[in-house]
């Protein structure tokens, strides 16, 4: 087991570091100097020159890409073009904020989806699975930021049973942790559907029923334990779809979290916040993966031998 | 993404003909997806004729008529110049559907070209390949498209390479699984005896093979491709005014949400319509290309 | 079954350990305990701007929202008032040498920053020999290029000498970025400075979420309240003011006035007047200015196609500025009849454009440009700016213009036009349309903009409009202190630039806020900020 999580791990190394030479070049296509990016418009020709040097912007691309991540691995992501302060410092002001919301929508859509991917699958095609699926269907085909604006319209100004800007309580944090998740939730509830139903079909289950053991206990006990590696793998890869759809919610609820601070960099052109933020985005998506595919080992020990 | 796994591996003796008249017959059963390949027909109809029919101009304006809600003569209502939103989103519908379609295809064309070769060379070639679409996944599908339109600068133009450029892995993957389970088997190792090309080879024997899943592929992409655009038009990035975009559309309702629902409404429900008809469609595409998924419906 | 248990637990803990490293966030902690002096003990009001302030800094402000808590924070040596008369706050009084050349100012006795800093010649010099050296590139400190040097007379009273006359002098001392730092803040450096500003004013930072809010606590010992400190009688009511308040940025308009709306904020700061109808048929109240800001379409007259003096005219004949006003603004802002706003000092009525489509075509046309013509405009991407400049797209179709806009960030486009070092004819937009409020309400800062001396990076010509007739007068408005001077040579210049159109001169913007019924004595200061001063909670 741990020989496989050191070879995953060190598969995820090779990937981050691929990544980051990527983030490196993209920062590097942005037309413009770096340093006078960095110092602004009246900065005076020995600032820039004394910059250039300071980062060796005038050295070869290697070398340039060593500087960066020797900063990076000690932490050092630079400073914000647009408020001169340090990067992670801005970032660590509102990571916790995307955190709570995705962890919230995380939670909700997966017992949610289990839930109704349960019902229908063990219903199928009867109404339960009928309704399921159509709850599914509608689930992944309403854009994040429609449903949000719906759902302030409905409940903020209509009904007034939430706040419109989310503060961080949990009261406020229910209608964008429900806007975030309906994607997920859809998910997991359509595979849990259709692993359900399949196995329902497999041997064992009938086994179980030949042997006299009641629905419940046959579907508890067999048929879910059985259905769930599918689910777990989906909630993983999902969860990429879920940090792109934190971007859309932050902006529509005007909730302070690296979505909305990715587009406010990208509006302001704050490169240097726009690569450590992207790094971060794509650093969670990667462990999390990794994560995702440690659990199904343990569920499931034949992929080990892969 | 997951379903990729569950990809049909369709064996290369069986007749073509069968196993079209198979798929057709499997797919007739799926009466949502039959409900939703109509719809979606319907939406082609519209984008093709939309400027003909569209009772207002896309850019006509009065101002005499500024933000007024659902009417006989504006059925969805006007925006903040007074044009008409059933007429915007109406085209809306040309702009969506092309960008979709597109996009969509000009990836799955790359993509497949180099699951192929990356498939039946492997190698070197493979290694970097794979390794470039590993970077690509390492990236949230919307922040790398955002990232993507961050260096290129805004604009619809530019929302179409960066949708394109995401969609390509997942083609390249999906085509390059097919190509090694089909470069081996005795088919492919007849022609090869026989002195056929390596290009016949992959183009004529191993690509067909592939294409039941891009098919299915396809419909899912282009629903992605068509949220993408629309997300990014809401958050700025993408169509500019005066494009009748539906996402641009809607982000523009943002200030008069609270007294005009209908500005909000009306372009929303286009997005969902369209989504989830392909949605629907690719679904039971998947179905019809492999009736073992067809539970016991 | 159990191991699905097991994993289930181990997701949980996963998500909870995830969830805990949130930390806390939301509400600030909004005092209220303690000594409530005069003011009202619930008075915690929440404020809502559409922008993140940038800086802290007075100096280094470059956008009203930069300039929102500036005056509650800091106090400036005097301050206009909504007629534009000065009103006396760190200094009692000034004198000024004939020439206008050195200016000895009285300090205020008895003042100390929140730090505990006395506020003597000492700290005034300190102040005022930052904003004297350029070379610091703060965004608003090219406002004080003229300061020469700073000498302490006595402990309280300095004296300025101005390189050469510069008649708006006292009106730019009167404007948020003059606010009064205290001088262990100033020698802490930049970082200090955006993190923990220290003031004299009536109001300090408590805390600040960058992105979610900022809290501000009432000064109970301001000495404004103070009658022995101001002269007699206080300079407010020991009512006035209120306990906190949150300072929130909220983009959205829709949202902002959501808030207001439903009780989550009290103030919130500009709206468009489809909502204003909303907020008032709720029973909220709106206020509004006209401010000394104006709306203009810049032609960047370095460009051949804007050489011509005909196109710019054709430009500014098919812009119907009335239609403008009414469709985005509700018909309440006022046409531009000048370079300069109304309310600014020598503002001279000029002859307007008639609409006429037609001839602007027929402009066109002789200027060769009667098949069509693309240009590249760029704007700030605030809703009713995107809407602005949609209008104009219109308009401009009709006469074949082709306008590709491209709404972008303001702080981003200022800084991306300053940072331009390239030939001004190559510049990526043809046309800009942008508001500029001059906050000195002084025709220097108005309309001086269009002169050469204030070329980007230099200042907001983003016309690039060289005209030395033009220049002429301007530098003969500012470097005398005589009106009647002042009047003649600033008539010149508006007539010059009105007849030769480096900009469509649009409309006179209107500060507009929306504000609920506890909310009493609320004002706008000169460049759009809120003037609390004399704000008071009524229950």
């Amino acid at each position: 087991m741990l020989r496989y999580i050191l070879k995953r791990t060190g598969g995820i190394l090779i990937t981050l570091f691929l990544v980051s030479i990527f983030i490196f070049l993209f920062i590097r296509m942005i037309p413009g100097d770096p340093a006078r990016l960095m110092l602004g418009e009246k900065a005076t020709p020995e600032a820039i020159q004394a910059i250039t040097q300071q980062y060796g912007l005038d050295k070869p691309l290697v070398t340039q890409y060593v500087i960066w991540m020797k900063g990076v691995l000690v932490g050092d992501f630079g400073t914000s073009l647009r408020t001169k302060m340090p990067v992670l410092y801005e970032i660590g002001l509102r990571y916790g904020n995307t955190m709570k919301l995705a962890c919230l929508a995380i939670l909700w859509s997966v017992v949610a989806g289990l839930i109704i991917g349960i019902w229908s699958g063990t219903h199928a095609s009867k109404w339960q699975d009928y309704t399921g699926i159509t709850v599914s269907v509608l689930g992944q085909a309403v854009p994040e930021f429609w449903i949000g604006l719906m759902l302030i319209l409905v409940f903020c100004v209509k009904l007034k049973w939430f706040p419109i800007v989310p503060t961080g309580t949990l009261r406020g944090l229910i209608l964008p942790a429900f806007t975030l998740g309906a994607y997920m939730m859809s998910t997991v509830a359509r595979f849990t559907r259709s692993s359900i139903i399949e196995a329902l079909k497999e041997d064992y289950t009938r086994t179980a029923r030949a042997k006299g053991l009641r629905e419940r206990t046959v579907i508890y006990k067999h048929v879910l334990k059985n259905s769930m590696i599918p689910v777990i793998t989906i909630v993983g890869m999902q969860f990429g779809v879920m940090l792109g759809g934190a971007v859309l919610v932050e902006s529509v609820f005007g909730y302070s979290g690296l979505g909305l601070l990715l587009i406010e960099s990208i509006n302001y052109r704050d490169y240097t916040m726009l690569q450590t933020l992207v790094l971060i985005f794509s650093l969670h998506f990667v462990v999390i993966n990794l994560l995702v595919d440690v659990l199904y080992a343990v569920v499931n020990p034949e992929i080990r031998l892969d | 993404m997951f379903k990729k796994k569950k990809e049909i591996i369709v064996t290369e003796e069986m007749d073509m003909n069968t196993r079209f008249s198979d798929f057709l017959r499997n797919f007739k059963k799926q009466k949502t997806a039959v409900a939703a390949a109509f719809v979606l027909l319907v939406l082609v109809v519209i984008a093709v004729v939309c400027y003909k029919v569209a009772p207002f101009g896309i850019n006509e304006y009065n101002y005499a008529e500024l933000l007024q809600g659902p009417s006989m003569k504006h059925w969805f209502g006007t925006d903040e110049f007074g044009r008409d939103i059933f007429s915007r989103v109406l085209c809306g519908t040309r702009i969506s559907l092309s960008i979709g379609f597109f996009t969509v295809t000009v990836a799955s064309i790359i993509g497949s070209v180099i699951g192929l070769f990356a498939g039946y060379y492997g190698g070197i070639l493979d290694g970097i390949m794979m390794r470039v679409a590993d970077v690509l996944y390492a990236f949230p599908g919307l922040i790398l498209a955002i990232a993507i339109v961050a260096i290129l600068g805004p604009g619809l133009t530019n929302v179409v390479i960066a949708v394109i450029i995401f969609c390509i892995p997942t083609y390249a993957r999906l085509v390059r699984g097919t190509t090694m389970q089909l470069k081996n088997s005795v088919y492919v190792r007849a022609a090869k005896c026989i002195g056929a090309s390596d290009m016949r080879i992959l183009f004529k024997h191993i690509l067909p093979g592939a294409i039941p899943s891009i098919i299915v592929q396809y419909s899912l992409s282009i629903s992605g491709s068509i949220m993408t655009t629309a997300s990014l038009s809401f958050l700025g990035m993408g169509a500019m005014a005066p494009t009748p975009e539906w996402g641009l559309m809607l982000s523009n309702s943002r200030t008069y949400f609270y007294t005009c629902w209908h500005y909000a409404f009306f372009p929303g429900m286009a997005i969902v319509i369209t989504v989830l008809c392909f949605n629907l469609l690719g679904d039971g595409l998947r179905m019809a290309l492999d009736p073992k998924l067809n539970d016991r419906a | 079954m159990k191991k699905f248990l097991a994993l289930l637990t181990v997701c949980a803990l996963i998500l909870g350990s995830l969830a805990g490293c949130g930390g806390d966030s939301g509400t600030p902690d909004q005092g209220g305990a303690g000594d409530t002096g005069g003011v009202a003990a619930n008075s915690d009001i929440t404020i809502l701007d559409y922008a993140e302030m940038s800086s802290l800094y007075p100096l280094d402000m470059g956008t009203v929202s930069d300039a929102q808590p500036m005056f509650w924070i800091y106090d400036p040596l005097l301050r206009l008032d909504p007629n534009q008369e000065y009103v006396w706050m760190l200094a009692t009084g000034c004198d000024t040498n004939d020439e206008g050349t050195e200016y000895t100012f009285h300090l205020r006795e008895g003042i100390s920053f929140s730090d505990g800093t006395p506020w003597n010649a000492e700290a005034a010099k300190a102040n005022l020999d930052i904003m004297a050296d350029q070379s610091h590139g703060y965004k608003s400190q090219f406002m004080y290029a003229n300061i020469d040097r700073t000498e302490i007379v006595d402990e309280y009273t300095v004296k300025v000498y101005l390189k050469e006359v510069y008649a708006p002098f006292l009106n730019a001392l009167a404007i948020e970025p003059a606010g009064m730092v205290s001088p262990k803040l100033l020698e802490a450096g930049d970082e200090a400075l955006n993190t923990t500003p220290i003031g004299t004013g009536q109001y300090t930072m408590k805390e600040r979420r960058v992105g979610e809010y900022c809290l501000y606590e009432l000064n109970r010992d301001w000495w404004g309240y103070d009658a022995d400190i101001c002269g007699g009688t206080p300079l407010v009511d020991a009512d006035c003011g209120f306990n906190t308040i949150t300072l929130r940025p909220v983009s959205e308009e829709a949202t902002r006035v959501a808030m207001l709306m439903s009780g989550e904020a009290n103030i919130i700061n500009s709206l468009t007047h489809t909502n204003k109808a909303t907020v008032e048929a709720a029973g909220k109240e709106t206020l509004q200015k006209v401010g000394t800001s104006m709306a203009y379409f810049y032609l960047n007259c370095q460009k051949d196609v804007f050489k011509d003096v005909r196109v710019r005219q054709a430009i500014s004949m098919a812009i119907d500025i009335d239609a403008l006003n009414d469709v985005v603004y509700g018909g309440e802002y006022e046409k531009a009849s000048s370079f300069l706003t109304g309310s600014i000092n020598f503002y001279q009525p000029q002859t307007p454009y008639e609409y006429n489509i037609e001839k602007a075509k027929q402009l066109l046309t002789d200027a060769g440009y009667g098949d069509g013509l693309t240009l590249v405009c760029w704007e700030e991407n605030d809703t009713t700016d995107i809407q602005r400049g949609e209008f104009i797209q219109q308009q401009l179709e009709k006469v074949g213009i082709t306008l590709k806009i491209y709404p972008q960030e303001g702080g981003f486009l200022t800084d991306n036009v300053n940072a331009y070092s390239g030939d001004p004819k190559d510049t990526a937009f043809d046309c800009y349309i942008r508001g500029y409020g001059a906050d000195t309400a002084d025709p220097d800062e108005a309309v001086g903009r269009f002169a050469s001396k204030a070329l980007p990076p230099m200042g907001g010509n983003y016309s690039f409009y060289k005209n030395p007739e033009f220049d002429k007068a301007i530098e003969a408005g500012a470097r005398s202190i005589d009106s009647d001077v002042r009047a003649e040579a600033y008539a010149t210049a508006q007539k010059i630039i009105w007849d030769d159109v480096p900009a469509v001169a649009l409309l006179s913007t209107c500060y507009s806020a929306a504000y609920d019924s506890h909310i009493d004595g609320l004002q706008f200061g000169p460049a759009g900020c809120f003037n609390l001063m004399k704000a008071k909670y009524v229950e």
